[in-house]
């Protein structure tokens, strides 16, 4: 049930400004901690700014659905929804520069392949990449975790795809002016695509998102959904309750049709931006990166060690100490 | 993981061990299921995610054990817990005395309303048994371990695995590998507890697979379109593989011979072969059952074993019934309207 779900309860902002503060803090606090004594104009120059980054994001959001449409199994559509509102979860409290999008964006798509039980196995997944294919496994298996703790563990998605055939259905049975609501679909789901590429997901429900589509695709059609919306839909509401949802619905479709695409050279040079300012602690290319592996592969190591080595020397049940496991 | 002190360790579940712990800043004793990511070529185990999925869609249900917090800790997840004293798996068997027709009453009551409130949120268990519904120090049933839990669709697309649950509570779809399958296999596996809880001992104690299905069938008679209509065309991919010589059923009343006549009645329609018959959770809620003396017991008067630990020498009897003149009476004293939402309406 979504009213009762963490994306209502935790990932539902009220609006674009309320999400441009966020991504801004993410921004300057990853700039604060290493600017040092750089002045504001050098800052400028060397780190991204929040514009950059939320273009960068928007640029990844296209490779992501682009990955994710010529994915080998087909994905259902529940999981590109999933993989891009993880994608846009994660960037509204971290910097772009802190985590490299592309990295984000592959384990965003696993973990929604698994989530929404659409099972394929790693070694499969990679196989859906042209490169190194085993550097990019460990990649997502080693940011996995990451994510899902960056994400607060909430994993369920509510996407707008189950509430869009809903509506169909109860506008079939129960709105008797319009008899071919089916002709409406094709230019709904277009407008669904689109919303993929905006904030909608962070700001409006999963029903006000697909009601939005309808409407949308039925304005182009010379078709209205305002009286189903009034009489049927808010029939035991308060006008006021069905005026605001209208009102949601026109910001809902403000909000999909201002998505812009970025033209590939602002894309680029951002990127290249981003090549000299990012975290390299968290670039699996680095060097740095591939110390703290190799560390973290010795500390467990160890610890395996020490426990058979505490295994045999305490045969006799003595109190069994924890400490080890820390 | 600085946050916890770690007090002992309560066990070793199928996905991880479980540790008694104290949250450092509150005082209050919590379980840690430590989930190691066993599989590193695939990362995450499904099972760890599963869970996670399930108990936030089902999060403050009195009968569902709570969530407080996930965390990871080097290779590992952290689960942490509600901390609960026993399971009904060891009030079962380690109580001295039998349960009473009340208490076992009260603890349908709860497992229903658990169960009731997952199917309603469509997830369903499949892994219900005595030893995964929890005890709380109040005598509260809670339902745990969702690590097979799956969301449903009722859509009749979605294969599932048939490996799911443990044998003796494992319904005859299961057993027979049926990939599509839906929340029929918790109620019957509510079926099986309830039988355990009138008996004090299983009712289906199968050794083997086969001889799960042995017993099954020797009680429900062979399954044939009579008994299983529609069976046939059921997809039961290990049906024809083995085959019993044909059985006229027993009469339940021969296998539960001290149960009341509802009782009966309301087990006879949990344990039927076809899934969709056994009657949901929330419409057994309503049986005549619960509604006729002796009544559900109140959960102060129910049994709570202490957990038995090897590892801690010292055993603390918990006693429910203990008077202690040091605590203040109005402590002892029941609010009734904490008694209220336990009351059947």
């Amino acid at each position: 049930m979504f009213s009762i779900s963490t994306q209502a309860k935790y990932w539902l902002f009220t609006g674009e400004t309320e999400l441009a503060t966020c991504r801004a803090e993410a921004n300057r606090s990853y700039i604060s901690s290493r600017r040092a004594h750089l002045t504001d104009n050098e800052v400028a120059s060397c780190f991204l700014t929040p514009m950059e980054e939320k273009l960068l994001s928007r640029q990844y959001e296209v490779v992501l659905r682009k990955f994710c449409s010529e994915f080998q199994p087909p994905m259902p559509k529940c999981v590109i929804g999933t993989s891009l509102a993880y994608f846009k979860r994660f960037y509204v409290h971290n910097s772009n520069m802190d985590y490299h999008p592309k990295d984000i964006m592959l384990t965003c798509v696993y973990l929604a392949c698994k989530v929404e039980e659409f099972y394929v196995p790693i070694g499969q997944f990679v196989k859906n990449l042209r490169g190194d294919r085993e550097k990019f496994a460990d990649a997502i298996l080693s940011f996995e975790l990451t994510l899902m703790s960056k994400l607060n563990y909430h994993l369920t998605v509510h996407n707008p795809f189950r509430p869009m055939e809903g509506f169909i259905i109860d506008i079939k049975t129960r709105y008797k002016d319009i008899q071919n609501i089916e002709i409406v679909r094709r230019t709904a789901e277009e407008f669904m695509e689109r919303s993929l590429q905006s904030d909608a997901c962070l700001i409006f429900s999963p029903a006000q998102i697909a009601l939005a589509a309808l409407s949308f695709g039925a304005t182009k059609e010379g078709l209205s959904l305002d009286r189903y919306i009034k009489e049927i839909l808010f029939k035991t509401a308060t006008e006021k309750e069905a005026e605001d949802t209208l009102y949601q619905l026109r910001r809902v479709k403000f909000i999909v049709k201002n998505t812009e695409s970025v033209p590939r050279e602002q894309a680029q040079a951002i990127q290249k931006k981003l090549d000299q300012c990012r975290n390299q602690e968290n670039n699996p290319d680095s060097d740095v990166y591939k110390q703290r592996m190799l560390e973290k592969l010795d500390e467990e190591e160890d610890v395996r060690h020490r426990k058979r080595a505490k295994l045999v020397a305490d045969d006799e049940p003595m109190f069994f100490s924890l400490e080890q496991d820390r | 993981m600085e946050q916890y002190s770690i007090l002992g360790r309560i066990g070793e579940g199928a996905h991880g061990i479980v540790l008694k712990a104290k949250y450092i800043e509150s005082g209050e004793v919590v379980a840690l299921k430590k989930v190691p990511l066993r599989n590193p070529e695939e990362g995450i185990p499904n099972t760890a995610l599963r869970e996670i999925k399930a108990l936030q869609q089902i999060e403050n249900n009195p009968y569902v054990v709570r969530l407080r917090d996930v965390f990871p800790h080097g290779s590992m997840i952290v689960f942490v817990f509600e901390y609960m004293l026993s399971d009904l798996s060891e009030v079962i068997h380690k109580v001295d005395k039998p349960l009473t027709e009340a208490q076992v009453k009260s603890y349908m009551l709860m497992l229903l309303k658990g169960i009731a409130f997952c199917h309603e949120n469509n997830i369903m268990h499949r892994d219900l048994k005595p030893a995964n519904l929890l005890i709380s120090s109040t005598g509260h049933l809670k339902i745990a371990d969702f690590g097979l839990a799956r969301v449903f669709q009722n859509q009749g697309e979605r294969l599932y695995s048939h490996q799911v649950a443990t044998r003796w509570y494992r319904a005859p779809e299961l057993l027979y590998g049926a990939r599509k399958y839906d929340e029929g296999v918790d109620l019957w596996a509510v079926g099986c507890i309830f039988g355990e809880l009138l008996n004090n001992t299983p009712i289906f104690p199968g050794e083997t697979d086969i001889e799960q299905l042995c017993l099954v069938i020797r009680v429900l008679g062979t399954p044939n379109e009579k008994n299983w209509p529609g069976m046939s065309k059921l997809d039961l991919p290990d049906f024809h593989k083995i085959s019993f010589p044909e059985n006229a059923p027993i009469p339940l009343e021969e296998i539960v011979p001290d149960a009341s006549t509802e009782a009966l009645d309301l087990l006879k329609q949990f344990l039927v072969y076809p899934s969709k018959q056994r009657i949901a959770a929330k419409k057994a809620l309503l049986h005549p059952y619960f509604f006729t003396e002796p009544l559900p017991a109140h959960h102060s008067e129910l049994p709570i074993p202490q957990r038995s630990n090897r590892r801690s020498g010292l055993q603390l009897k918990h006693q429910a019934h203990d008077y202690n003149l040091d605590i203040p009476i109005m402590d002892s004293l029941i609010e009734p309207s904490l008694l209220a939402p336990h009351v059947n309406k």
